[in-house]
């Protein structure tokens, strides 16, 4: 069934940086849409524009030109004051590097979002969130008495915890081995399913990418080509 | 979890830079406060020491009027002298109520060093001594060997009415008649006998140093003043000249003190606003992951003001404690150097004081956050992420 109102709606977007006296064209053209539910896989080689896509979807850097139609709202001019309730409300992000705060324990860093948003009502939330992933027994350890897949799981915790409708995560396993990131993508896919999240993903790994609901491919900044698994 | 804890832990994740900023910090209000507590305590007891003198008007040999004033409230050695002629000249002008003659001289323990000033006086002169009763200072006749004492010399030599003060400063045994009330000035360290006992062992005979003065009511100081100076040889200080004019020469010594200070505060500051800036610098990433996770520049700049506050708090409190302590520590030495500090406490600590410190520390944390502040503004969430790539 095709929901007819995407969730996020990217017409015409391009995105250009300066380096030195150099323009580099991140993005071009870019056009797709992304409808709730939806799990997608972002795949291209470093520099084809993927990570500047998830950025500029997730807020965190703005095109340079286009359309982006959040929830069938126009949300490309948005100031960063406006972003900051935006990403609140919308968005979850989990990051290559997991950025745990390292004095903080587990339940503590997941509980980050949730003390900016100024929802700490959710907190009783994080112990069950952590055992459905897995980390119900490591609520009080600190990072630095996790392994590399419990710390991405302990982001995606965090990613999750304010009940974002969509997840960006910018090659979440690429510090993992095989097994984890195979755990982490099972977890995504979890999350899709029981929980209804839309996730958008970047990763170099087919096949990972496989076990999403749509692959996109990118070379040089433009949406090459796009398949549904 | 709280902003608090969050500040908390950011705190203990760089130890050393807490602490270190902390005694940057502390070492900053410890000078500030030991400065401020000192030069009001000094201004007090100087006010102290002149009440306590009770005198209007101070008649003095020719020569340096304040160098005379200083020799009145503390001792010491002046060549110079008043004779009985020019003390009857004075007593007898018609605005003067009470002349109280005063001889000095300053003794010291050959043996533990201790110092202790002689004076001789006429009983009324415990009447000029407003901290003093009109009882006191009263002898069995006027060229008895006897004394009052002040009461720290008395705690010092564990001595009572009715004792013989010991000939250590002196080779003659005076009889104790009184200890006098402790006034937190210097006549607490001081032995008053009658002047022709005094005019006797320091061997002056119908001399003294000074004339204390006081005028009846109503009488006009300057007109008297004017009167008296007429008299040869005799130069006259109304107590108001003198206060003013050592309170203008401790007031320059501390003006150079400060100023030494507020340089190393200023220098202090902006070495702590550069710890405090470069905290933030190290933490950009961090910084642009919590606003990947929805903080704002203005939650993130709490953050950063509760961590510098719980910082700044700290360390001044601690800066406080040192500098009550160091205070006592420049007391002692002060009073081994400077023969002419004023008795009593030297520093003084009123909630006023510790309110300027805290405010003092409250600007000291408002400079040291405004560049963090704007640099927070200025950083992007994208900060997060671009250092995955590189």
């Amino acid at each position: 069934m095709t929901n007819p109102n995407p969730i996020i709606r990217l017409q015409e977007v391009y995105k250009n940086y300066h380096r030195g006296n150099e323009t580099v064209h991140a993005l071009q053209n870019a056009d797709i849409s992304i409808y709730k539910g939806d799990f997608i896989a972002f795949m291209g080689a470093s520099g084809s524009g993927k990570s500047t896509l998830l950025n500029v979807i997730g807020g965190l850097d703005r095109c340079t030109k286009g359309s982006y139609l959040l929830d069938g709202s126009e949300v490309s001019g948005f100031s960063e004051k406006k972003w900051v309730y935006v990403r609140r409300k919308w968005f979850g992000y989990v990051f290559q590097s997991f950025h745990l705060i390292p004095t903080l324990t587990v339940k503590e860093n997941v509980e980050l979002p949730l003390l900016f948003a100024g929802k700490q009502s959710l907190r009783e939330r994080i112990p069950t969130i952590l055992t459905e992933i897995g980390l119900g027994h490591r609520l009080h350890h600190l990072p630095s008495q996790l392994s590399g897949g419990e710390m991405q799981r302990t982001a995606i915790a965090r990613a999750i915890i304010h009940n974002p409708p969509i997840l960006i995560a910018d090659e979440p396993t690429g510090n993992l081995d095989s097994t984890n990131a195979t755990m982490i993508f099972q977890l995504f896919q979890s999350l899709n399913k029981n929980h209804q999240i839309t996730i958008l993903c970047a990763t170099h790994d087919n096949e990972l990418a496989k076990q999403c609901s749509r692959i996109v491919h990118m070379k040089d900044g433009t949406i090459w080509e796009e398949s549904s698994n | 979890m709280r902003y608090y804890s969050l500040a908390v832990a950011n705190m203990k994740r760089r130890k050393w830079r807490t602490f270190l900023t902390t005694i940057g910090i502390s070492a900053i209000v410890l000078a500030f406060f030991s400065v401020v507590t000192f030069s009001e305590g000094y201004q007090r007891a100087l006010k102290q020491e002149f009440t306590s003198l009770g005198i209007q008007i101070l008649a003095v040999p020719k020569g340096c009027p304040y160098e005379m004033t200083i020799f009145v409230l503390h001792g010491g050695y002046i060549e110079k002298s008043l004779t009985m002629e020019q003390f009857q000249n004075v007593k007898s002008h018609p605005a003067v109520s009470i002349a109280s003659p005063i001889l000095i001289q300053k003794f010291e323990d050959p043996t533990s060093h201790k110092e202790t000033v002689l004076y001789g006086v006429y009983p009324d002169f415990a009447i000029l001594k407003p901290l003093w009763d009109k009882s006191e200072l009263i002898f069995s006749h006027e060229e008895a060997m006897e004394c009052w004492i002040g009461s720290n010399l008395a705690e010092v030599l564990s001595l009572k009415a009715g004792d013989t003060l010991p000939p250590i400063f002196f080779k003659e045994e005076l009889t104790i008649v009184g200890v006098l009330p402790k006034t937190r000035t210097a006549d607490d360290q001081f032995i008053f006998a009658p002047l022709k006992t005094v005019q006797k062992i320091v061997n002056l005979p119908d001399q003294m140093k000074a004339i204390g003065i006081q005028l009846k009511e109503g009488e006009k100081v300057g007109a008297t003043i004017e009167d008296l100076s007429a008299i040869p040889d005799v130069q006259i200080v109304s107590y108001r000249q003198a206060e003013y004019t050592l309170n203008d020469l401790v007031q320059s010594t501390q003006n150079l003190l400060q100023i030494a200070i507020w340089f190393i505060v200023f220098i202090g500051v902006i070495g702590i606003m550069n710890t405090i800036f470069m905290a933030i610098e190290d933490r950009r990433r961090e910084m642009g992951m919590m606003k990947a996770l929805g903080a704002s520049s203005i939650q993130l700049a709490y953050g950063i003001g509760i961590e510098t506050v719980c910082i700044i708090v700290t360390g001044s409190f601690l800066g406080m404690i040192l500098a009550w302590f160091l205070n006592q520590g420049i007391e002692n030495l002060l009073r081994s150097l400077v023969s002419n500090a004023p008795g009593g406490t030297l520093s003084y600590y009123s909630l006023e004081t510790i309110f300027l410190t805290l405010s003092f520390c409250v600007v000291i944390g408002l400079a040291s956050i405004i560049i963090p502040v704007v640099t927070i503004q200025k950083i992007s969430p994208l900060e997060a992420i671009q250092d995955d790539k590189s």
